[in-house]
């Protein structure tokens, strides 16, 4: 299933036949079946198929097969009197493909492969993914040399199961923080007062954004409303300049005359703070009295031509002066 | 903000920015997880305790290097047992590689690889004497080779899948399950020596 094809895959279908899914993705599968009657289909031919291939039966050459391959083989002097005779006399049963793929199938009601010890710490661990599971439990069923096994595995898993997470000492982490702030080379840590006003914005934030579309309808509603109140200042533009007896050089002209009208009262209430405020008055204070002392006021305009020169020096030094190559090496 | 509430991924990123209180949380998460394992790995408390602190501090002053979409367990698991058997190789432990090749197709093949030194480090019985590892399991653990402890610890202690042990151990899965395999086949032959 992807977004070019909403369908289940045959290999996914397969997987979950097989038990061989991800647990992750059973349920999402399990649920686009129970919604979609192709892929549900598709699996009911799976199982036809995978039930007729368990049901194949199996094909035994002729009677006279084995005497003719034996014949070939005595020909080469490579296998000796015992060994012929060693030969079963018929073919064994082949077991189903499906059952070929489990390590260890026992062919039948005779065991003659039994269950590997890989096979059975999986069992025992729940590592066997569903169909190799109920194959295995088949042939437990059948088998007492293979019960046996398990049996002698399972103290093993349940001593396993018993061992204990260990704890360090007390002041573990203590020390641990200690090193991390003595070794670090990470970002100074915040400070706690900081952190929680870190914490409250963050928080702030979290909660702002729960107010953030997360879908295109939603989103589509928010540009909705964002675009009401534009539309309703056009119209009324609109219907204001529908009118005969407006034009836009009346609307431009008025609009000129608004903004050198504020420009007016601003330029005046600026005027009017700066004669009336504390600073203006202490400035001029202050030049009346280096009026009346020159040695003062010109010390004042010399320190004041040598900070000059000094900012302009610096400032041809980093800016304008041509800069020496600095290399990089990592 | 309760940090006992924000999951690792979250954890990481306000650590990224140097809270403490985000290094805390996580250091409380996985303190007794990953000690337990390398003290497992390293058999010395001491040692355990150097080696998972080294761990952490490591873990933490690179903790912008770490990637969100990677599980954070498994990034400082992997940075606990990689220090682990560096520290396990330094010191010479007769657990390392005297059993033959990992990649042994059979159990005649490991013993052909492998080679008999003296152990003048730890013994079964200096096993014993550590009170913490002296019981039987943990005395069987303890003579396993460390990538086969590791992958027993990490499926059978921490509960790790195959795929998370085997995105910590840097190793194919495959390679994974073999290991566990053998290990769990190494233990049952010893506690069924120690039973007898």
């Amino acid at each position: 299933m992807n977004d070019s094809n909403p369908h289940l895959s045959s290999d996914t279908l397969q997987a979950y036949l097989d038990g061989e899914l991800p647990a992750e993705q059973i349920e999402p599968v399990q649920t686009h079946l129970a919604g979609c009657r192709r892929c549900a289909a598709e699996l009911e031919g799976w199982q036809v198929l995978l039930a007729e291939l368990d049901d194949l039966p199996a094909l035994v050459p002729s009677s006279a097969f084995g005497d003719r391959v034996l014949a070939g083989v005595r020909a080469t002097g490579t296998l000796v009197a015992e060994e012929s005779e060693a030969t079963p006399a018929t073919t064994p049963a082949r077991p189903s493909w499906w059952r070929r793929l489990l390590p260890g199938w026992t062919g039948g009601q005779t065991p003659d492969r039994h269950l590997t010890p890989e096979l059975i710490q999986d069992l025992l661990d729940g590592a066997l993914p569903g169909r190799r599971l109920v194959m295995a439990r088949e042939h437990l069923a059948d088998c007492g040399q293979c019960r046996g096994q398990v049996a002698e595995w399972e103290p093993v898993f349940s001593t396993l199961a018993e061992i204990p997470r260990l704890e360090p000492s007390p002041g573990f982490a203590d020390r641990v923080m200690e090193a991390h702030r003595a070794r670090s080379r990470a970002p100074t840590p915040v400070p706690a007062g900081l952190e929680r006003v870190l914490d409250w914005a963050e928080g702030a934030a979290r909660a702002a954004g729960r107010f953030v579309p997360t879908t295109p309808g939603s989103w589509g509603v928010l540009g909705a409303v964002a675009v009401v109140p534009t539309l309703v200042v056009m119209t009324l533009v609109g219907a204001v300049v529908a009118h005969p007896l407006v034009s836009w050089e009346a609307l431009a002209t008025f609009l000129r005359w608004r903004v050198a009208d504020g420009l007016g009262a601003a330029g005046a209430w600026a005027s009017q703070w700066l004669i009336q405020s504390p600073v203006a008055m202490a400035a001029w204070e202050l030049a009346g009295q280096l009026a009346a002392a020159p040695g003062a006021a010109l010390a004042l305009l010399i320190g004041a031509w040598t900070l000059t020169l000094a900012a302009v020096w610096i400032l041809y030094r980093n800016v304008l002066a041509p800069s020496p190559q600095v290399g990089r090496h990592e | 903000m309760d940090y006992a509430q924000l999951d690792d991924r979250e954890l990481a990123a306000r650590a990224c920015e140097g809270r403490e209180r985000a290094f805390r949380e996580l250091l409380v998460r996985y303190e007794r997880p990953v000690f337990s394992l390398v003290f497992r790995m390293v058999r010395n408390r001491e040692t355990a305790e150097d080696v998972a602190q080294e761990a952490f501090v490591k873990a933490f002053s690179a903790i912008h290097t770490y990637n969100p979409s990677y599980r954070f367990s498994n990034w400082i698991f992997k940075i606990a047992n990689n220090m682990a058997i560096d520290r396990l190789r330094k010191r010479e432990l007769a657990t390392v590689s005297i059993d033959g090749a990992p990649n042994a197709g059979s159990t005649e093949e490991e013993h052909r690889t492998g080679f008999d030194i003296p152990d003048r480090s730890e013994t079964p019985e200096a096993y014993t004497e550590n009170r913490e590892l002296g019981s039987r399991i943990e005395v069987a653990m303890g003579r396993l080779r460390p990538e086969y402890r590791t992958a027993v610890i990490l499926r059978h202690v921490e509960g790790h899948s195959y795929q998370e042990i085997s995105d910590i151990m840097e190793l194919p899965l495959g390679t994974v399950k073999t290991y566990i395999h053998r290990g769990r086949g190494e233990l049952k032959g010893l506690l069924e020596e120690v039973a007898v």
